[in-house]
C-alpha cells in the first residue's frame, strides 16, 4: 500500500476502532455511540444500543454541567477540553476518568448536537496521587508544628542570651554581632596573656599542669587571630564557642587560693561573654533558617496539593490586597532575615480574575526569593526589597526587586530557573536554603491566569568585569521578577 | 612545626554544617581549607598538596566550563550529576574524559575520604573502584566532632599506607 492509499484508508477509518475509549453523547448526555474500551470501563453491554447517559456515572452529578461549560469555553479559545479528571461511580465502585471532550455542532445552524470525547481510566494513578499528597500533607503538618516549637524555643534562648526583646535581638545586624564576637575573643586572649605574664611559672604550675598552660596559650593565639583562621563569618561562632567553653572548664579546675582570684574571674567572665555571644549568633542564624524552612514547607505543601484540592472558583480580586497578603505572609521571614520590604505605589489598585490562594502563594514565593537573595549594602542600613505595582497594556503587574545574589543570563535564557527543583547556580550563596519550587510555581500560576512571569538580573554597577570573568558573578546584581496578570475588564494589547 | 593541610569539599559547610568546623579549628591541629564547588576544589588542589581531602558527592560545578558541561548533561541537578564522584574519578581514576586537565599526581586513595548524604551501599561499588575506605554518611545525631574524627582517621590511614 503506498502513502496515498494509506491516507485514503485513514480517511474512512472508523474512529470507534481507536485503541482508546471514544464516545459520542447527545446534549443531554445519552450515549449515541461508544466503543469497546468505554463499554468495558463503564460496565455497559458489549454490543448493541446503549440505554444510558454519561451523566449517570458522575459521582457528583453537578460536575457534568461544569464540564460542559469548560468544554464550550475551551472551544471559544479554539481549543478543546483535555485531561479533566472526573470522579465516576460504576456499579458502586469509585473510579477516576480523564476526559477529553469537544462539542459537536450542526454545520448549518452551529447549534450543539452532541459531544465527542475520549475517556481514560486513571484510577490507579489518581489513588497514588491522593495517597502521596495525603502523606505529604500529614508529614508537613507535623513538621510545621515541630518547626514552631523549635522557633519558639530559640526565641526564648535568644532573649535570654541577648538580654533584649526578641525584635531587638533579631534586628541587630550579623556583622555588628561578629564585631562584638571578635572583640570579646580579643578580650579573652588578653586576659589569658595577662595571667601568663604576671604570674610566675612555678605558681602557675601549682594551679595547672604545663600542658594545660600551653593549650591556653595556643587558644589565646587562635582567639586573637580568629578572622585569619576562620575567614567565613558564619563559621566563626562554633570554634569560638567551643574554645571559650573549654577555657571556662579549665579555669574551674584551678583550686581556690593558688592564683589571684580577680585574674581568674577576669578570664572566666571574658570566656562566659564570648560563649554567650557565639551561642546567640548561632541561635539567630538557626532561627532564620527555621523561619525560612517553614515558609518553604508551606509553599511546597500548597504546590503539591494544588492539583488535588477542590477547585476554587476564580473571583475578581484586588491586586493591592493580594500584594498586601503576600507581604504579611513574609513579614516574619523578612524580619528574621533583617531585610526591609519597601512598598512603592502603595495607593495603586486594579482588579484581576483568579484564585486568591494560588495568586497569594505565587506572590509570596517571589517575595520570599527576593528577601532570601538580598545582600546587605552597607553596615548602617538594612538590605531592602522593593515591591512595585502598576498597570500597563491591559496587564496588572507586581514587581519585586532586590540587590544581591545574581541569576546568570544562561539560566534565564534557557528557562532553567523555571524548572521544578532547579536551584540557581549561585543560590547557595551565603548558605541560603531553598527547594527550587518558588519560580516554577509562580510561572505556572501566572500562565494559568493567562499572565506571565519575567525575570531580569543585571550587575548593580555597569562596566567591568566581563561575564566570562571569575569576578563577574561575585558582584551584586539587581534582580527584578515581575508577575503580570490581565486586568479585569480590559483587553490585553501587548505584553511588556 | 607545619600543620597538615586538609581540604573539605562541601557546599553546605558555611551554613548547615558550620558546627562541624568548630572542633576542627579548636583543635588547632590542621591547616584547613574549604571548597564550596568543584571548580574551587580543582583550583585549590592545583595550588597546594593536602594530607587529607574530604569530599561530598552532591556538589555544584562552579564556573569551570567542563564541570558545568557535566552538570548541564545531567539536567542541571546536583543530586543526579554527583559531581563529587566525577571529581574523584578524575582525581584518583585519572580519567581525562571527565576533565581534560591533568589531575594532580600527588592525590592517592589513602588520603581521600567521603562524607555524604548517600548511604554506603549506594556508592560502595564506586568507593571500591576508587580504593576509598574512609566513609561517613551524613545523618541527624552525628556528633559535631565527626569531621575532626574523619580527618584523623584519614591522616592515620595515609600515614600507614
Amino acid at each position: 500500500m503506498d502513502g496515498q492509499a494509506v491516507r485514503e484508508f485513514v480517511r474512512h477509518f472508523d474512529f470507534l476502532e481507536m485503541p482508546i475509549g471514544v464516545y459520542v453523547v447527545a446534549p443531554d448526555g445519552r450515549f449515541l455511540e461508544c466503543n469497546q474500551p468505554v463499554r468495558r470501563l463503564l460496565g455497559l453491554p458489549p454490543q448493541g444500543a446503549v440505554e444510558a447517559s454519561i451523566s449517570d456515572f458522575y459521582a457528583e452529578p453537578h460536575l457534568r454541567t461544569v464540564l460542559l461549560q469548560k468544554a464550550q469555553a475551551a472551544e471559544e479559545r479554539g481549543a478543546f477540553l483535555e485531561k479533566e479528571i472526573i470522579p465516576f461511580r460504576v456499579n458502586g465502585q469509585a473510579i477516576f476518568v480523564e476526559d477529553y471532550c469537544k462539542p459537536l455542532r450542526d454545520p448549518a445552524t452551529r447549534e450543539i448536537i452532541g459531544y465527542i470525547g475520549c475517556l481514560v481510566d486513571v484510577t490507579a494513578e489518581q489513588n497514588k496521587v491522593d495517597e502521596l499528597t495525603f502523606d505529604i500533607g500529614r508529614v508537613l503538618h507535623a513538621n510545621t508544628s515541630t518547626l514552631l516549637m523549635a522557633q519558639q524555643t530559640l526565641d526564648g534562648v535568644a532573649e535570654a542570651l541577648s538580654h533584649l526583646a526578641l525584635k531587638d535581638a533579631i534586628a541587630t545586624p550579623l556583622e555588628e554581632m561578629d564585631d562584638r564576637l571578635t572583640k570579646q575573643a580579643d578580650q579573652l586572649a588578653n586576659a589569658i596573656d595577662r595571667l601568663l605574664q604576671t604570674i610566675e611559672p612555678a605558681r602557675r604550675l601549682q594551679a595547672l599542669p604545663a600542658a594545660k598552660w600551653e593549650e591556653l596559650a595556643s587558644h589565646a593565639a587562635l582567639l586573637r587571630q580568629v578572622r585569619d583562621h576562620v575567614p567565613v563569618l558564619e563559621m566563626r561562632p562554633p570554634p569560638l564557642r567551643r574554645t571559650a567553653h573549654q577555657i571556662g572548664q579549665t579555669f574551674q579546675e584551678i583550686s581556690a587560693g593558688v592564683l589571684p582570684r580577680e585574674s581568674i574571674r577576669q578570664v572566666q567572665r571574658a570566656a562566659e561573654q564570648l560563649e554567650n555571644t557565639a551561642c546567640l549568633i548561632d541561635v539567630l542564624i538557626t532561627r532564620t533558617a527555621i523561619v525560612q524552612m517553614d515558609a518553604t514547607l508551606r509553599s511546597l505543601r500548597d504546590f503539591i496539593t494544588a492539583d488535588v484540592r477542590k477547585e476554587e472558583g476564580k473571583q475578581r480580586l484586588s491586586i493591592k490586597q493580594l500584594t498586601e497578603q503576600a507581604i504579611s505572609h513574609m513579614a516574619e521571614f523578612a524580619k528574621s532575615s533583617r531585610v526591609d520590604i519597601v512598598r512603592r505605589d502603595r495607593d495603586f489598585d486594579a482588579d484581576v480574575e483568579g484564585s486568591e490562594r494560588d495568586l497569594v502563594r505565587a506572590l509570596s514565593n517571589l517575595l520570599h526569593n527576593a528577601i532570601k537573595y538580598s545582600w546587605r549594602r552597607d553596615r548602617t542600613k538594612s538590605p531592602w526589597v522593593t515591591v512595585r505595582t502598576y498597570a500597563r497594556d491591559g496587564m496588572v503587574c507586581v514587581e519585586f526587586e532586590n540587590w544581591g545574589v545574581p541569576i546568570t543570563q544562561e539560566e534565564i535564557d534557557d528557562g532553567l530557573i523555571y524548572r521544578l527543583g532547579y536551584r540557581g547556580k549561585l543560590s547557595k550563596d551565603r548558605g541560603r536554603l531553598g527547594t527550587g519550587i518558588g519560580l516554577t510555581d509562580a510561572k505556572r500560576t501566572a500562565l494559568a491566569h493567562r499572565g506571565d512571569l519575567t525575570v531580569t538580573s543585571r550587575p548593580a554597577s555597569p562596566g567591568p568585569p566581563h561575564p566570562e570573568d571569575w569576578e563577574y558573578y561575585n558582584q551584586p546584581f539587581i534582580t527584578t521578577v515581575t508577575l503580570c496578570l490581565p486586568e479585569w475588564g480590559k483587553q490585553r494589547t501587548a505584553h511588556s | 612545626m607545619t600543620k597538615p593541610s586538609v581540604l573539605w569539599i562541601e557546599d553546605s559547610a558555611r551554613f548547615e554544617l558550620r558546627n562541624l568546623v568548630g572542633p576542627l579549628f579548636f583543635s588547632g591541629e590542621y591547616d584547613f581549607n574549604l571548597a564550596e564547588d568543584v571548580t574551587s576544589a580543582m583550583y585549590l588542589l592545583r595550588a597546594k598538596e593536602y594530607a587529607g581531602i574530604i569530599v561530598d558527592i552532591r556538589l555544584p560545578p562552579g564556573i569551570d566550563p567542563e564541570w558545568r558541561r557535566h552538570y548541564r548533561q545531567s539536567g542541571y541537578d546536583k543530586v543526579h550529576s554527583q559531581l563529587g564522584l566525577k571529581l574523584l574519578y578524575w582525581l584518583l581514576g585519572k580519567d581525562r574524559s571527565i576533565h581534560p586537565e591533568a589531575p594532580p599526581a600527588w592525590v592517592k586513595p589513602a588520603g581521600v575520604g567521603v562524607f555524604t548524604v548517600e548511604s554506603q551501599p549506594e556508592i560502595q561499588k564506586d568507593l571500591d573502584a576508587l580504593g576509598i575506605t574512609v566513609f561517613r554518611q551524613k545523618a541527624a545525631g552525628l556528633p559535631d566532632t565527626i569531621l575532626l574524627e574523619l580527618i584523623r582517621e584519614l591522616l592515620n590511614q595515609a600515614r600507614q599506607a
